[in-house]
């Protein structure tokens, strides 16, 4: 029969356990629960076994229900007399020694202690029965070592208890093996350290950046500012950390950048560029200095504070670099315009030469051989005439075509509508597509530039060339339409459509001269598929 | 018939002259180079016919038709040019021409609807 303070000790070892398994975040508690459990089923254990003993051998029954107490017990318990000999070795402990209790009772206690262990043992166990305390934790400091019968050494965690007994000193060892919990915590330190290291190491690559790092809290406080930053903004990282973020922004950008960053926090994205289109200024604290930045910013929320990277770089030689080639693109395309134009020039010279001077001269000589077959209708000189005649018309014609080719003089003598009608009614007669154009200007046609309107018709003439080379078209229409404020022209086919690598190819040198030549009188071009097939064309430009 | 003649280009000028002359019942009363000096002699000589070029050495016969026809409407126009596409010839006429030749493969009918012309007593407006 277990009394009533066995059965108290019971429960509050058993609230420790639980108490135990329900915290496991702190080491040194689970330490503190596990010795002040074994302290207290040690303890309820030797109470047990005094009132045990008080009614020894009275009953049969009390003393199978202590050894299937101690038996169930995750612990090794033993039990030695005062001569160290084994008298209670229970199921724990057979495992954790891998020694039979039929082989342990009776035997020294000794066998279980590595040697050189074996004579200090002795001299605790002596002065812990003359302190009179009836259990301690033992080995406080060192780790424990049992040794096994197969030669093995465990370590262990152990408490002792003694209990004098009619005339006996008894000692109660409670063990348990500590191996995993000690490979537990050998791991957890490994990792700690590797954990310093890799934080160590990133220290070292966020210093050693290219880039300048600098890292602030919700309020635009610096936390963290790298080598480079301190390089690009000339300053001292110490000055810099604690300080406002604001500090390396141009004062015009303050407020926008507090909004923006404010808005990235809410978005929860990890990171993005900044300043998408616009170019980005910083500037160095305390002076007047801005330069063009690239930045890009991330965000992390730790310990539940939320933390901005931003990482910048200096573009003040790309920016120089891409401003000269702007520069550049825009020089080369206006001399690529003036060249085009003085192109025009030259060609409208000649084409109006062409038509009036010699034009004069063909229809001076057309009427003097009008005269002469008037007086000549006979003889072999006749047919001859005929002959000059037909002659003559085919000159008239191929001055017309070549003039035509060369400018067409009706675009500056009537204007972009009458031209394109002409150009658009003579393509249909030259290729045998059947061709239509629709003006809706309402007069807005009439007093275009010369330069629009030159671009317009060249547009529209390319694109009827292309159709005529490339599309197989049967059809072809062209829309021409202007109101208050812009011009647009639509140039469609019905033929096997324009692929879209067709448009990247050095063939169509044409439709990219078409491009240039529009884009610089600030007009847009599109060339794409046309919804019912073929390939259309649209533009739209300013007027 | 009394003509006027616009044309810039003197082989032709001479010729034409030559053929007008030719016709019965017909004077050429003057010619002109440029259009400003044309709309001065014809409002000046208010001839019945005016035969035009569209070419000019400074202007065009459009200016002319312009200029005069506001003016002097009884007098006839007849275009004839080497600019002979359609849309010339539907401006002349939006203009107030009466008749539009084309000058190097029209000539002969020049000649046709003169004669026509000058033998009919006192024009259209008579």
């Amino acid at each position: 029969m277990i009394g009533a303070g066995g059965a108290a000790l019971f429960a509050l070892a058993a609230a420790n356990v639980i108490a135990f398994m329900r915290g496991m975040d702190a080491p040194w508690l689970l330490g503190v629960a596990i010795i002040s459990d074994m302290v207290v089923i040690g303890a309820g254990i030797v109470v047990a076994a005094r009132e045990v003993l008080i009614a020894e051998e009275r009953t049969e029954a009390s003393q199978a229900r202590l050894s299937a107490i101690v038996d169930s017990a995750m612990d090794a318990i033993i039990t030695v007399d005062e001569n160290q000999r084994i008298v209670l070795f229970n199921r724990a402990a057979e495992k954790l020694l891998q020694c039979a209790r039929g082989e342990a009772l009776g035997t020294p206690l000794e066998r279980f202690i590595p040697e050189r262990f074996r004579a200090a043992h002795g001299g605790h166990v002596e002065r812990f029965a003359t302190t009179g305390v009836s259990s301690r934790r033992m080995g406080d400091v060192t780790t424990l070592w049992a040794l096994r019968t197969d030669g093995e050494e465990v370590p262990i965690e152990a408490s002792i208890s003694q209990v004098a007994e009619g005339g006996r000193q008894l000692y109660t060892v409670i063990l348990r093996d500590i191996s995993l919990r000690l490979q537990a915590q050998k791991e957890s330190e490994r990792m700690r350290r590797a954990l310093d290291a890799t934080q160590a190491r990133l220290a070292a690559i966020v210093d050693s950046a290219m880039d300048a790092i600098i890292s602030v809290d919700e309020e635009q406080k610096i936390v963290l500012f790298n080598r480079a930053a301190e390089q690009l903004f000339r300053v001292e990282r110490d000055a810099m950390l604690g300080a406002s973020l604001d500090r390396l922004l141009p004062a015009r950008f303050r407020g926008a950048h507090r909004g923006h960053v404010g808005e990235f926090g809410r978005t929860g994205i990890t990171s993005r560029r900044m300043g998408d289109v616009t170019t980005l200024w910083a500037l160095r604290p305390g002076t007047e200095e801005e330069f063009p930045i690239e930045a890009s910013i991330s965000q992390v929320v730790e310990g539940g504070r939320r933390y901005f990277t931003v990482i910048l770089r200096d573009i003040t030689l790309r920016k120089q670099a891409e401003d000269a080639l702007v520069a550049s693109q825009r020089e080369a395309r206006e001399l690529s315009a003036r060249v085009l134009e003085a192109r025009e020039d030259e060609k409208a010279r000649i084409a109006r030469e062409l038509h009036d001077e010699l034009g004069q001269l063909l229809t001076a000589l057309k009427m003097d051989l009008s005269w002469l077959r008037e007086r000549v209708v006979e003889g072999e000189a006749a047919p001859r005439l005929e002959e000059m005649g037909r002659l003559l018309d085919q000159t008239v014609s191929s001055t017309r075509r070549i003039s035509a080719d060369l400018r067409p003089l009706m675009l500056d003598d009537l204007g972009l509508a009458d031209a394109a009608s002409w150009l658009v009614d003579d393509f249909g007669k030259r290729y045998g597509i059947a061709s239509r154009i629709d003006i809706a200007a309402d007069g807005g046609l009439e007093h275009l530039s010369k330069n629009i309107s030159t671009t317009v018709y060249r547009a529209i003439q390319e694109s009827l060339t292309n159709i005529a080379r490339h599309s197989g078209a049967k059809n072809a229409w062209v829309m021409l339409a202007a109101d208050d404020g812009s011009l647009e022209v639509e140039v469609e086919d019905d033929g096997r459509g324009i692929a879209p690598d067709d448009l990247a190819k050095a063939r169509s040198l044409g439709l990219k001269g078409m491009r240039e030549r529009i884009a610089f009188i600030g007009g847009s071009f599109e060339v794409a598929r046309a919804p019912r097939g073929g390939t259309r064309l649209r533009i739209r430009v300013p007027l | 018939m009394q003509v006027f003649l616009v044309e810039d280009s003197a082989p032709v000028r001479e010729r034409l002259t030559e053929m007008l002359q030719g016709l019965p019942d017909t004077q050429v009363l003057g010619h002109a180079a440029e259009a400003d000096g044309a709309i001065r002699e014809i409002l000046a000589g208010a001839p019945d016919v005016v035969l035009l070029d569209i070419s000019l050495a400074a202007g065009s016969g459009f200016d002319v038709l312009r200029a005069v026809r506001p003016q002097a409407p009884q007098i006839e126009f007849y275009l004839l040019s080497n600019y002979a596409a359609f849309p010339y010839r539907q401006l002349a006429e939006t203009l107030g021409a009466r008749g539009f030749f084309d000058k190097s493969k029209e000539l002969e009918r020049v000649r046709e609807v003169f004669a026509e012309r000058a033998a009919r007593p006192g024009g259209p407006s008579a």
